[in-house]
């Protein structure tokens, strides 16, 4: 393994493009523990036996996001590491900003188009963000350009297989039929799956011109924060019936913030498969959580007790062809030419906005481009102290969870995700220092 | 009252991002979005 030392180091075209297939691998182990991770966030929230609107329930989840999103940096790398990425490349603070908006108002369009046409239609319909991704990293980052016809064939294939099986298993698994609103449930899921797909133009954009994904989301989640809280205040009616909301629902509330935080696991996994492999890849990887998402539902929570043999088939069905096509995108790294062309793109965004060159080249490899200290300072302590309070606060107002849960299923599960949290974190940190 | 240097490297940089074609798509992108979240809610 190349440990990250200076950059300089990989001066030689060979050992550069040994780190660069080291790195592609990584990606792909970083883009398949995003799909557990993101997958297992919903079933923290659905110990919350409250009767809350949806909106307030994504609210209270981006409300764990932004204290997971603030102390994992503080903890890991520091908030002296993610200023000095700032005043490297400061414009990617208004990306930042800006892709979090787009997560925001896509998370809030699925709740709408769960209610109007049911999980069975609208979610195969926001999984189209993989296709949308592919577009834009074809588009702007030269993906998928100067590869053979077999890698580019199993992308995008592999994604389109990928979105047929969402389609299977979520009409076998779908538990809420349609309201009656058809075209405008529709067009609220393709429209979160535009979104989606969309807002992986920042993370590119940074990543490329070589900022951390832990400082990157630092940034992304304070316009998260800001148009969700805006969105429920509106639902609400004002901040005082917010405010009453959240505090009739307090019982709930750690089991939401904590469906937040393991979102925030999930989804440091998802930015760094989409540094190292590109959103191409990245995407379909990261869509696996539909998958762990139903392993939680059908074993820990009994969802598809007493389904009929056909349900059974087709989730079984779609099941594989969704590891299938996660498989073959796996399969299908970008190889020598590929990763010249996205250090082509790089050196293009570089110049665009005047970043210094070494520092895109260094982070492109998981590198420093010079030394860093990574001192924790008390600032970063009390980050970290503030998130685990809020979180032992609420637990201490927690209800208990009234839903059926299957203890060892549960531990298997758990088991597995932290496995998963442990060897790619290891690897991460050993690879690039989270860089 | 004249630009220090970092002013003018803030205003040089936001300028580059208004004129990056790229952030126009994402923007655009959400102005939908928000269209969208409008007529569903």
């Amino acid at each position: 393994m190349i440990a990250p030392a200076a950059a300089p180091a990989l001066a030689s075209p060979s050992a550069s493009r040994r780190r660069g297939d080291q790195l592609q691998r990584l990606g792909i182990c970083s883009g398949l523990a995003a799909g557990a991770w993101l997958g297992a966030a919903e079933a923290p929230t659905k110990l919350a036996v409250a009767q809350l609107s949806p909106i307030l329930v994504s609210f209270c989840m981006v409300l764990g996001v932004f204290l997971g999103r603030w102390s994992a940096p503080a903890l890991v790398q520091g908030t002296g590491y993610v200023r000095a990425d700032v005043r490297r490349a400061p414009h990617l603070v208004m990306w930042a900003v800006l892709g979090g908006c787009l997560w925001a108002v896509a998370n809030t369009l699925t709740v709408f188009a769960i209610r109007d046409v049911g999980l069975s239609i609208a979610f195969p319909l926001w999984n189209t963000n993989s296709v949308v991704g592919i577009l834009w990293g074809v588009l702007f980052f030269n993906e998928l350009r100067a590869s053979d016809w077999r890698r580019r064939t199993a992308v995008v294939g592999g994604a389109l297989l990928m979105c047929v099986a969402a389609t299977i298993v979520a009409m076998a698994s779908a538990t809420q039929a349609p309201a009656g609103h058809a075209a405008r449930g529709v067009i609220a899921a393709l429209a979160a799956g535009l979104l989606w797909g969309t807002m992986y133009i920042p993370y590119r954009k940074a990543y490329i011109t070589g900022m951390s994904p832990l400082s990157f989301l630092t940034f992304f989640t304070i316009g998260e924060l800001a148009t969700m809280g805006a969105l429920a205040m509106s639902d609400a009616g004002s901040v005082p019936a917010l405010w009453r909301a959240l505090a009739g629902a307090h019982g709930a509330l750690l089991w939401l913030l904590l469906g937040g935080f393991v979102w925030v696991v999930g989804d440091i996994f998802q930015q760094y498969a989409a540094k190292y492999v590109g959103i191409s890849r990245g995407i379909p990887l990261s869509n696996t959580n539909q998958l762990w998402g139903l392993l939680w539902g059908v074993l820990v929570f009994g969802e598809l007790r007493g389904a009929g043999v056909a349900t059974i088939v087709r989730v079984v069905g779609g099941s594989v062809l969704m590891v299938l096509g996660a498989g073959v995108i796996a399969l299908a790294a970008a190889d020598a030419g590929e990763q010249e062309q996205w250090r082509i793109a790089a050196a293009r965004e570089g110049a665009r906005y005047g970043v210094d060159a070494d520092y895109t080249r260094a982070r492109a490899l998981g590198m420093e481009p010079t030394a860093t200290g990574g001192a924790r300072t008390w600032v970063d302590w009390s980050v970290v102290a503030a998130a685990t309070a809020v979180f032992l606060t609420l637990a201490a107002v927690a209800s208990r969870p009234r839903v059926p849960v299957d203890p060892v299923w549960a531990t298997l599960l758990t088991a597995a995700m932290l496995v998963l949290l442990a060897a790619c974190g290891r690897w991460l940190w050993r690879a690039t220092r989270f860089a | 009252m004249g630009l220090t240097a970092p002013d003018a490297t803030v205003r040089r940089r936001l300028a580059a991002v208004i004129r990056d074609p790229q952030f126009w798509v994402p923007v655009a992108a959400l102005a939908a979005g928000l269209l969208v979240l409008r007529w569903v809610r």
